[in-house]
């Protein structure tokens, strides 16, 4: 079960091939670094409060640098079974192009520069939530919760629900409830996303002795989950449209993606996706025939959080006004 | 430079590679710079014209 030779760092991580420049930012994972930005802009936009456009650009640049400090520390600490999965064994460190300790040293100084700019640039509050949520990804998921329960990514998920939270703080300078929603449309949306991943790629997380779900429960419960989790969070994807943050627009998107997403949680639920110990062939989108099911529904949830953001930013550009059912709240 | 010993006895390619790194970093040190600065002159401009100044 722990097959080192996957990992051509040498004992101590010393690294065996020269880093190069790209390699530090393939530390910070910048495609995670994007979702986070859009969340987080999205969440500035929504406060719809006056803020000059330099600092508002300065926020969303900290909350970046503060998720690829994230990255960076979640690398080296998890550098072990990152070179056991075929999905991760490519990253700088099990490569042998980044030691251990340099990723560390990043990742420190990156999180404390971001945290500070934050401060300084919009205010304590969201200076606050960023080293909470960096603090949480870093140590609460990496460290404790990723290795010991199936529940890692639910209760984990919460950093990656903040940073609409962080952008909202950093331009008002207060979190309202509608804040808190966005926070909860993402918390929700974690689940289902990542269990229909880790139901083609259960072999992967096995050999590295991380405890997903299907790993832990099996695949029949894992369908079933995701169908729950799929339950709960469509009703509140569609919420905000009813709470004074989204419009006509965003009910549209809201409702009919959600009805395309229940559709696919359904449909994984009655498939047998992860029994035959499916093993993705092809990166993330390559799968065995009975795991197209849980692929589809990985990918169309990458989608429809996307489209949900994004309606929410085109009536902000459009100045298309909220709904505004219950005022409650607030704005 | 051809023919001088690295003294860091280095292989070329690492050396390169050490050299790009040296550069993102100075660059990196001149963005941060350049960031503080503008921060601080639109605080400063913001509570100037608040009259928080006088």
């Amino acid at each position: 079960m722990t097959d080192t030779t996957a990992s051509p760092v040498a004992p101590g991580g010393v690294a065996e091939t020269p880093a190069r420049w790209s390699d530090y930012v393939a530390l910070l994972k910048p495609r995670v670094m994007s979702l986070v930005v859009f969340t987080a802009f999205t969440g500035l936009m929504c406060a719809r409060a006056p803020m000059s456009p330099t600092l508002a650009a300065v926020a969303v640049l900290c909350i970046a640098v503060g998720a690829g400090a994230s990255g960076a520390l979640n690398m080296w600490y998890d550098a072990d079974i990152d070179g056991l999965m075929r999905r991760t064994r490519g990253r700088p460190i099990p490569m042998g192009r980044v030691q251990k300790g340099d990723a560390l040293g990043l990742g420190i100084f990156l999180a404390l520069l971001s945290v500070m700019l934050m401060g300084m640039a919009a205010n304590y509050l969201a200076a606050g939530l960023l080293a909470f949520t960096i603090l949480f990804y870093a140590v609460v998921y990496t460290m404790w919760l990723k290795r010991w329960t199936p529940q890692n990514i639910v209760i984990g998920g919460a950093a990656g629900a903040l940073p609409p939270v962080i952008g909202w703080a950093a331009a008002s300078g207060h979190t309202p409830l509608n804040a808190w929603l966005l926070f909860a449309i993402i918390f929700l949306w974690t689940p289902p996303h990542s269990w229909a991943l880790a139901l083609y790629t259960t072999g992967d997380y096995a050999k590295a002795g991380v405890p997903m779900m299907p790993v832990v429960k099996g695949p029949a419960s894992t369908r079933r989950q995701i169908l729950l989790y799929s339950l709960a969070f469509v009703p509140v994807a569609i919420a905000p449209a009813f709470t004074g943050l989204g419009g006509p627009v965003y009910l549209a998107v809201s409702v009919l993606g959600g009805l395309l997403f229940l559709t696919l949680a359904v449909r994984v639920w009655r498939s047998h996706a992860g029994d035959n110990g499916n093993e993705a062939e092809n990166g993330l989108y390559g799968v065995k025939a009975g795991s197209k099911d849980a692929r589809n529904l990985f990918a169309f949830s990458i989608l429809y959080l996307t489209l949900l953001f994004a309606a929410l930013l085109a009536e902000r550009a459009l100045g298309l006004e909220p709904l505004n059912l219950v005022k409650a709240f607030g704005g | 430079m051809a023919g001088v010993p690295n003294p860091f006895g280095e292989s070329d390619t690492a050396a390169q590679a050490r050299r790009r790194r040296s550069l993102f970093l100075a660059l990196g040190l001149v963005a941060f710079v350049i960031l503080i600065f503008v921060v601080t002159i639109v605080k400063l401009k913001g509570n100037v014209l608040a009259g928080n100044h006088l």
